[in-house]
């Protein structure tokens, strides 16, 4: 039996899919932990879940567009979250006694820790953003993060000589995709691609199934975390758009409702849809997305075309994997009109070819093995009976 | 009206320019009316990453190879790539075909 610490940071795409990875490496006998944000945490991992909190503070919305966004994401949460979080990590590690951590990219103070310590540690990469290194083409921005990440570095007082890109673990590198989507270059052994891991969202239990209408096709609406007045814009022209779509299109929107308009009478719309449950009954055609990892996996699984809308990050990367696997459309989700968006969501569902190909891409990142190949290279992580390097923990 | 206060014209962009535009952003035909040298590729346009990609692509594609977008940006830090103009995808093209 070992004892996993999971450093993920407190949001729901990210810490998802820990849940169905935690799940199996506990039912093989091994203890798991999470630490992060308890209160934003908490919600995702229920009631009996180990967190050992790293305390709350109010850091920068994920907000913005392109390299905006990317100056909010660093600026405003890799590295203040580091800076805020490393002491409390470090608690963490000395209470828990880990045998390995299992850091996620935009945490990197879970790297330092297990650095400081010596403890193996492995790389969770639940969206493409750094697993690709998108911005390879953009050696001064690549630079710039290295120079933050070093700056984490010298801050924790680890050896300059001995500095490891805190995103990418020499030893193992999960990544929740396959190269169905990432394309067929060949990666380090030490990168595993294990398609995605399902778990269950937290959903408004009262969905109304009864409001799924016999002998429409329908398509599922779920944006992440939209907010303001860009969400509400978009969200407008999307329900325009499936009403140009025709009286056979019910829509299914997850989304907070003070951001819909007037809907029509035979749409449906609740703040969080039970998203696996939809698929899994087969009750969707198709799924109207931002293109973020773990929809696009769940969708892909489920064999659902998918009409992407990329907002920030990675997104826009997913979307064009997407695309380019014959799976779905990408639309521009600042200035697609609804008449474009109808057209593209028209197509996904009435051409057959987008449908097949997102049931052989989802049998490709099925194949990836999901919990069990994950839970196996992070069981590889430790050499049982090894003496630990640092004593103390 | 004095020379200082009268506005400085702003030179439209070149036609064939914004249609490249236009067609990397997948923009409604309205979109290219609101495009001057000043707009910001990243801020005020919005163009991700894939698109600015295919932007580059579409420039060699009419202009020849030594129209780089991707070079130019690959020699720019975050606070240049923020600051990148239209204007600035425009100095890269022929002389000739800028008008």
């Amino acid at each position: 039996m070992s004892r996993f610490l999971l450093v993920v940071p407190p949001l729901t795409g990210h810490v998802n899919p820990t849940v169905g990875l935690a799940r199996e490496l506990v039912a093989r006998g091994h203890e798991v932990a999470w630490t992060g944000t308890e209160t934003a945490l908490r919600p995702l991992l229920g009631p009996d879940a180990t967190v050992f909190g790293t305390g709350t503070r109010a850091f920068r919305a994920q907000g913005g567009h392109g390299l905006a966004a990317v100056r909010s994401l660093w600026e405003g949460f890799i590295v203040p979250y580091a800076r805020f979080t490393t002491k409390a990590l470090d608690a963490a590690v000395r209470e828990f006694r880990p045998d390995a951590l299992l850091v996620d990219q935009h945490t990197p103070a879970g790297a330092l820790v297990a650095h400081r310590h010596r403890l193996p540690w492995g790389t969770l990469a639940p969206g493409a953003m750094e697993l690709g290194r998108p911005f390879r083409e953009l050696p001064l921005l690549e630079e710039w993060m290295t120079g933050l990440l070093l700056g984490l570095w010298r801050r924790a007082k680890l050896p300059e000589e001995e500095y490891v890109d805190p995103r990418f673990s020499p030893a193992l590198v999960l990544a929740f995709t396959g190269p169905a989507l990432t394309g067929p270059e060949p990666v380090p052994a030490h990168h595993a691609a294990v398609g995605p891991v399902l778990t269950d969202r937290p959903a408004d239990p009262e969905f109304p199934w009864e409001r799924l209408l016999p002998g429409r096709r329908r398509v599922l609406v779920t944006m992440g975390t939209l907010s303001g007045e860009l969400g509400a814009d978009f969200l407008a022209r999307a329900v325009r758009a499936l009403e140009l779509c025709g009286p056979d299109v019910q829509p299914v929107f997850a989304a907070p409702g003070e951001l819909l308009p007037e809907l029509p009478g035979h749409a449906v719309a609740v703040d969080r849809a039970p998203v696996l449950e939809l698929m899994r009954r087969g009750v969707l055609d198709a799924v109207l997305c931002h293109g973020g990892m773990n929809t696009v996996g769940e969708a892909l699984v489920h064999g659902l075309p998918l009409v992407t809308a990329p907002i920030r990050h990675d997104q826009p990367f997913v979307a064009a994997q997407v695309a380019a696997a014959g799976a779905g459309l990408r639309v521009p989700f600042a200035r697609v009109t609804p008449d474009h968006l109808a057209a593209a969501l028209r197509s996904v569902l009435d051409e057959p070819g987008y449908r097949s190909a997102a049931a052989r891409v989802g049998a490709e990142l099925l194949a990836g093995g999901g919990a069990a190949a994950a839970a196996d290279r992070v069981e590889a992580l430790v050499t049982p009976g090894a003496p630990r390097a640092n004593p103390l923990v | 009206m004095n020379d200082r206060e009268r506005p400085v014209p702003v030179p439209p962009v070149s036609p064939a320019l914004v249609a490249l535009l236009a067609e990397a952003a997948q923009a409604p035909p309205d979109w290219a009316a609101g495009v001057t040298g000043q707009s910001r590729l990243d801020g005020d346009l919005l163009l991700d990453e894939t698109e600015l990609a295919a932007l580059h692509e579409g420039l060699r594609r009419s202009f020849g190879p030594s129209v780089d977008l991707a070079a130019l940006r690959a020699g720019l830090d975050l606070d240049a790539l923020e600051a990148l103009t239209v204007a600035d995808v425009e100095r890269l093209l022929p002389a000739e075909d800028t008008r």
